[in-house]
Formats: structure tokens, C-alpha cells, sequence
């Protein structure tokens, strides 16, 4: 198991957008991918879950990945939020 | 963003709220008040609970079915970035973890799904509600938009068939769904008031993109207006007039009547700007096309031609490949609309950032240099060979021409048109009428197929030269990416360089060069590019006539000197001030 820290950096947030690619990002993935905020801890293959974390610029999200392919898994998403979702 | 405040005169009542969609309507007031309001806790038979669960993946499939038709009608009328607001709402609605917690629950507690949805799903919509950032709050429209929709699917209501106003009509509401603002612009509602909302709310940018005026963020609308009353709406001012005076409804329709006439002459008398120089060198000016619009009657009407009609909208449109009779339609349905006119068909120009379903997508680290457009359809013949048959078949119906993207090599021509030919056959075969002689052609936007033009140029009708892609790949630059996109330069000397050769070794080989993308809806560019040869010009509709007008006004002679000295410069900050300054004195002239 892994955990890593990710600051949300793109301007919008995790608004809809950002929520969706996240997951679809995770669900590519066999490793389990939860995300913790505070005390809130949700399923990151989870879209309402995602949206649940009501994540703005500057929040930061814990990532605790466990499974096979952990590593590749935390350098997906890593890539998605250094990338600002696409957002132009 | 403005607070709403009431101005009240004697009979007619202002409300302001926030600005969302520009223009101006006027109509009687219609209010659309469905409120969700609470579902009831039941209990359920443990027999049944198997049934309950079926209920809802029954509920969850035609609520799929809906969004998907949704999201096609969204692409083609908001277009693309828009449309990816109904994505999300598939994906909520399709959110597996989400549904298994709903159906354990129902099974636990034995209580009826509608309940346990709603419960579940409040949850998510508590934690949104206590962010004070609009772009996240705005995620709880998008799970109302996907609940309202399950939950009136679970409770088995016919849809009620869509009316229309036999007059046009405002519509109040709290808030409007993206769905709901795309459908009932098809029932006569000119305008839209809402309670609630902000200018980046969902209903904003949906309104924007549909062009109906819309003001949002109207505190209290609800309790002022009643039903069938007259009312007038300035989208760009944010201002709601409900019973104006006879005159201010009188002032309304003037100005209303006299921006549909300007609309309506944006392509008037297009077709008496002549094509040619002032010293008779005939450049045509073409339009490049996606989808269907109101206006392509209007651009065929005034003699303009499709240099480029991208396919591929037919591909992101829908979640399985068009089939054959799918794209014939499409295709019939724009040939016969600009006949005698040509309509350049390009192949489909997937992958990269296009591909979203159908294909593992491998996550390519290069998308730019990956497996796209000519390369991804010789890799998948039958795919490539029922788009070809379509186009044929389409040819029979119009003035087609078929063009390949992303040429890189002579080999890549001949296996297209290999293809192309036992398509052909096929058709001939089955006595399917087509045109024989329909002229194909490459595009030329890899460096490589300028280097080797001449050899290209052999083997098909035209070249049409992409600028965009030309300029990316041979200046190395990816210009989605922030930190370089300053490097990406379509007046870079190399890029124009590589422009006029590929003009050259066309007309050597006597065909015709067109150019699309960009640079060619520039008007500062026109006399550059018509001196360097180019005989068409395809861009954006709305860049034709500033095109033409250029076209018109200037010598060929001149022109071409004029290139031979852009070509002899060396960045493209001194092209980009020549041209400019190139610009003015042709506009000083006029």
C-alpha cells in the first residue's frame, strides 16, 4: 500500500469535469484507490463519492492506493492533476 | 454579479438578476415549477426485493439511453466542451460502487429503492452544499439533473409528449436542467428566468451555446411573475420586464425584428464578391464544416463550396461507429445541399485526444505522433471501407471529393487507394450508382509530404495543406501545452516555407492547392497566401467574407512579390508586423 499527498492545483477545482476523469482514470487501474480529505475518506473508482470531497484549488487529498499495480496507478492520477484536467 | 433587486412602476414590475445568455425575447410567461420534493419511505416484502432491484437497473438503462441521446443532440447544437456536462451525469448515473451501496441498502432494510436512492445520494449533495466555490456547487445540478431523471423512470409515468407554444414563451423555473433548456427551445420558449444560478452555472453556458437570452439569479421571480403574463427579457443586461407598457413591448419587438435582419444578411450577396484578384487570378474561398447548421442553406445559396467537411463529428456524436447508411445520409444530405458546389469529405481524423470508447485507448505517451486519422483507417479496413463506400455513394448525389488526413508517405496514397478501388468495385458490383472519376486528394500537414510533394502529387487530384498540424509538427511544438505553446507560430518563415513549396510541386504536377485551418480565415494573411499560389481557401464561415473582401481589392502580381518578401524574413514576430502593417494600408485603401 501507498499513500501520497496531492494538492489540487487547476483553477476550477474538482468540479464535474475533473471528478470524471479522475475516476475514469482510477477505475483503468486493478489497485484500490481511496481519497481521504479531513476526516472523509471516499472511493476514488466512485464518482459521487469524488464529487463528495467538494475538493476547491488548494485542497489537499490524501491517496492511499493498495493493490498490484499501485505504482503506475498513484503515477496516473499524479499525471491528471499536474496536467490541470486539460483544463485550458 | 449583480444583487436582484424589484423596481416596481404602476403596472409593470423590473426584476434584475445575473446576465447568463445575451439577446433579447419577448413572450408571455410560462412557469415550469416541478418540484423534486421528498420520495416516500416504504417498506418492501422481503420476496420482493429481487423486483426492486430489477426496478432500478431498469430505471438506470433508460435513463442511460436518454443522457447518450442527450449528449448526441448536445455535441452537434452546444458542441463538445458542453456536451461533456451530460458525460458527467452518465457517469453518475453509472457510478457502480454508488449503486451496489443503494442496492445492499435495499436489501438490508428492505425499503424502497426510491428512498434509499435519494438518502444515498443526499449525502453527496450535503457535502457540495457547504462549499462556498460556485464551479464545485454547481456538481449538485448535475446530480439533481441525474436524480429528477431516475426517479421518474422508477415511477413508470409515461413521458408526456412534448407540447408546443403556439406562442412564444419565457420560462421561470428555480433552475433548468441542461436537458430540459435543449428541449424546450424546441417548444417555442424564446427566453429563460431563473431563480437560482450564477453566469458559469451549466444552464448559462447551455443557453449561451443554444443562443437564447437568458437571466438567472433572479431572486424571487417565482413569487412575482404569474402565468401567461407579457414579458420582456435582455439577456445581456440581466433585466426581466414582466406586463411592459405598450410601449416598452412595442420597443422590444422593433429591436428585436431588427437583429434577425442583420443575422439573417451575415451571408447575404456573399456570392457577388468575386473570386479573383482585381487582375483576374481566381481564388475560390470554401467553408470548413462539422455538422449540419441552419446556415448551410444560406452559404449554398451564395455559391460557396466545403473545403473541408471533418467527418469525425459523426464518430463523437454517437457511441458506436456510424454505419454505412448513417454516413451516407449525412453525406447525400450535403452533397445535394451544395451542388454544384464542391464538398470535400476528409476521412476520418480520430485518435489522439478523439478516441474515447470504442477503442483501448493505451495512453499513448504522443498522441500527435500516435496511431490517428489515415494510419488508425489502413489499420482498420472495414471501418475505413464502409466510410469510402458511403462517400461514394454520395458522390452519385452531388459534387464529391474524397481527402485523406495525415499523409506521410506515398505507400500510405497507394493503400488508400486500394481500398478505395475494391470499394468501387463492390459498388459496381451491386449496380450501386456512384461517380467514377470523384477526385481524391491528400492533405498536407506532415513535413514530410511537403518534402516529398512532388512524388505525392502523382498520385491524386489536389492537395489541401492543414496548417495547423504543419505548424506543430514542424516547429516541434505541442500547443496544448502551456509551457511551449509560445513557440507554436503559424507565421513562423519555416512553416510558410514549407507552404509555398508544397504550392509549387502541386502546380508543377498541375493540381490545385488549397490550404484550410487557421491562418487561411486571417485576413491579414490573404494576400500572402493567394501570392504564394494557393487557389482555395477554407475557413470558418464566419471568416469568408473578410476573406473575400481582401481577395477582391488586391493584384496577384503585387501579391506575390509581396510573399517573396515575407519568405525572405526571419521570425515570425517580423512576418506577423508585415502583415499587419500590410493590412492596414489594404483597409486604408478601401
Amino acid at each position: 500500500m501507498i499513500e501520497k499527498e496531492i494538492t489540487v492545483i487547476n483553477r476550477l477545482g474538482l468540479h464535474a469535469r475533473p471528478s470524471a476523469k479522475l475516476v475514469q482514470t482510477a477505475s483503468r487501474f486493478k489497485s484500490d484507490v481511496s481519497i481521504i480529505r479531513d476526516d472523509l475518506t471516499v472511493n476514488g473508482k466512485s464518482i459521487l463519492g469524488v464529487m463528495m470531497l467538494a475538493a476547491e484549488m488548494g485542497a489537499v487529498l490524501t491517496f492511499r492506493i493498495d493493490g498490484p499495480d499501485e505504482q503506475e496507478t498513484l503515477a496516473a492520477i499524479e499525471k491528471v492533476f499536474t496536467d490541470r484536467f486539460g483544463e485550458k | 454579479m449583480e444583487r436582484s433587486d424589484l423596481v416596481e412602476s404602476a403596472d409593470s414590475i423590473t426584476l434584475r438578476g445575473i446576465a447568463a445568455s445575451t439577446g433579447l425575447a419577448c413572450g408571455l410567461s410560462f412557469i415550469h415549477y416541478e418540484k423534486p420534493g421528498r420520495v416516500k419511505k416504504e417498506k418492501i416484502d422481503s420476496s420482493k426485493v429481487n423486483l426492486e432491484i430489477k426496478r432500478l437497473e431498469k430505471a438506470i438503462s433508460k435513463s442511460r439511453t436518454e443522457i447518450i441521446a442527450l449528449r448526441k443532440e448536445a455535441l452537434s447544437s452546444v458542441g463538445r466542451d458542453l456536451s461533456q456536462v451530460l458525460d458527467a451525469q452518465l457517469m453518475i448515473l453509472e457510478d457502480s460502487h454508488f449503486m451496489d451501496k443503494v442496492k445492499q441498502t435495499v436489501i438490508a432494510r428492505l425499503q424502497n429503492v426510491e428512498y434509499v436512492y435519494q438518502q444515498e445520494v443526499n449525502k453527496t449533495i450535503r457535502a457540495l452544499d457547504k462549499s462556498k466555490d460556485v464551479y464545485i456547487r454547481e456538481m449538485i445540478s448535475d446530480i439533481n439533473a441525474v436524480t429528477a431523471r431516475l426517479l421518474h423512470n422508477l415511477s413508470g409515468i409515461e413521458d408526456i409528449k412534448q407540447r408546443r407554444y403556439s406562442a412564444p414563451v419565457i420560462a421561470f423555473a428555480p433552475f433548468f436542467t441542461p436537458a430540459e433548456i435543449m428541449n424546450m427551445r424546441k417548444s417555442n420558449v424564446v427566453g429563460f428566468v431563473a431563480e437560482s444560478g450564477g453566469p458559469t452555472s451549466h444552464m448559462a453556458l447551455f443557453a449561451g451555446a443554444l443562443a437564447i437570452p437568458a437571466v438567472v439569479g433572479v431572486e424571487g421571480c417565482l413569487v412575482k411573475v404569474k402565468a401567461r403574463q407579457k414579458v420582456c427579457l435582455d439577456g445581456g443586461k440581466g433585466s426581466v420586464i414582466i406586463s411592459p407598457s405598450i410601449n416598452e413591448w412595442r420597443s422590444f419587438k422593433k429591436r428585436i425584428d431588427s437583429l434577425k435582419r442583420q443575422e439573417k444578411k451575415r451571408f447575404v450577396a456573399l456570392g457577388d464578391i468575386p473570386s479573383e484578384t482585381r487582375d483576374g487570378r481566381k481564388v475560390q474561398v470554401t467553408a470548413n464544416l462539422e455538422i449540419p447548421t441552419e446556415y448551410d442553406a444560406q452559404l449554398s445559396g451564395e455559391n460557396v463550396g466545403v473545403g473541408l467537411y471533418r467527418t469525425e463529428f459523426l464518430y463523437l456524436s454517437s457511441t458506436k461507429f456510424p454505419d454505412e447508411e448513417q454516413q451516407f445520409e449525412t453525406y447525400k444530405k450535403i452533397a445535394q445541399q451544395f451542388s454544384p458546389q464542391p464538398v470535400t469529405l476528409r476521412t476520418f481524423d480520430l485518435g489522439g485526444d478523439k478516441f474515447t470508447e470504442h477503442f483501448e485507448d493505451d495512453g499513448e505517451a504522443n498522441p500527435a505522433l500516435g496511431w490517428r486519422a489515415i494510419r488508425f483507417s489502413l489499420d482498420v479496413p472495414r471501418i475505413f471501407r464502409t466510410q469510402l463506400r458511403a462517400m461514394l455513394r454520395a458522390s452519385a448525389f452531388g459534387n464529391i471529393r474524397i481527402m485523406f488526413p495525415m499523409i506521410s508517405s506515398v505507400e500510405q496514397i497507394v493503400r488508400a487507394k486500394r481500398i478505395l478501388a475494391s470499394a468501387k468495385i463492390e459498388l459496381a458490383r451491386h449496380k450501386v450508382p456512384f461517380d467514377n472519376k470523384v477526385p481524391v486528394g491528400i492533405m498536407i500537414e506532415i513535413p514530410s509530404a511537403v518534402i516529398m510533394a512532388h512524388r505525392l502529387a502523382l498520385e491524386v487530384d489536389f492537395f489541401s495543406i492543414g496548417t495547423n498540424d504543419l505548424t506543430q509538427y514542424t516547429l516541434a511544438v505541442d500547443r496544448g501545452n502551456s509551457k511551449v505553446a509560445k513557440w507554436y507560430r503559424e507565421h513562423h518563415p519555416a512553416v510558410l516555407r514549407l507552404i509555398d513549396e508544397a504550392v509549387r510541386a502541386g502546380h508543377e504536377c498541375n493540381i490545385p492547392v488549397a490550404l484550410c485551418g487557421e491562418i487561411a480565415g486571417d485576413p491579414k494573411a490573404t494576400r500572402m497566401l493567394v501570392g504564394f499560389g494557393i487557389d482555395a481557401l477554407s475557413t470558418n464561415p464566419g471568416s469568408i467574407r473578410a476573406v473575400k473582401d481582401i481577395i477582391s481589392q488586391i493584384d496577384y502580381k503585387d501579391a506575390q512579390a509581396f510573399s517573396r518578401r515575407i519568405l525572405s524574413l526571419q521570425g515570425a514576430g517580423d512576418v506577423e508586423k508585415m502583415l499587419s502593417d500590410d493590412y492596414r494600408s489594404i483597409c486604408r485603401k478601401k
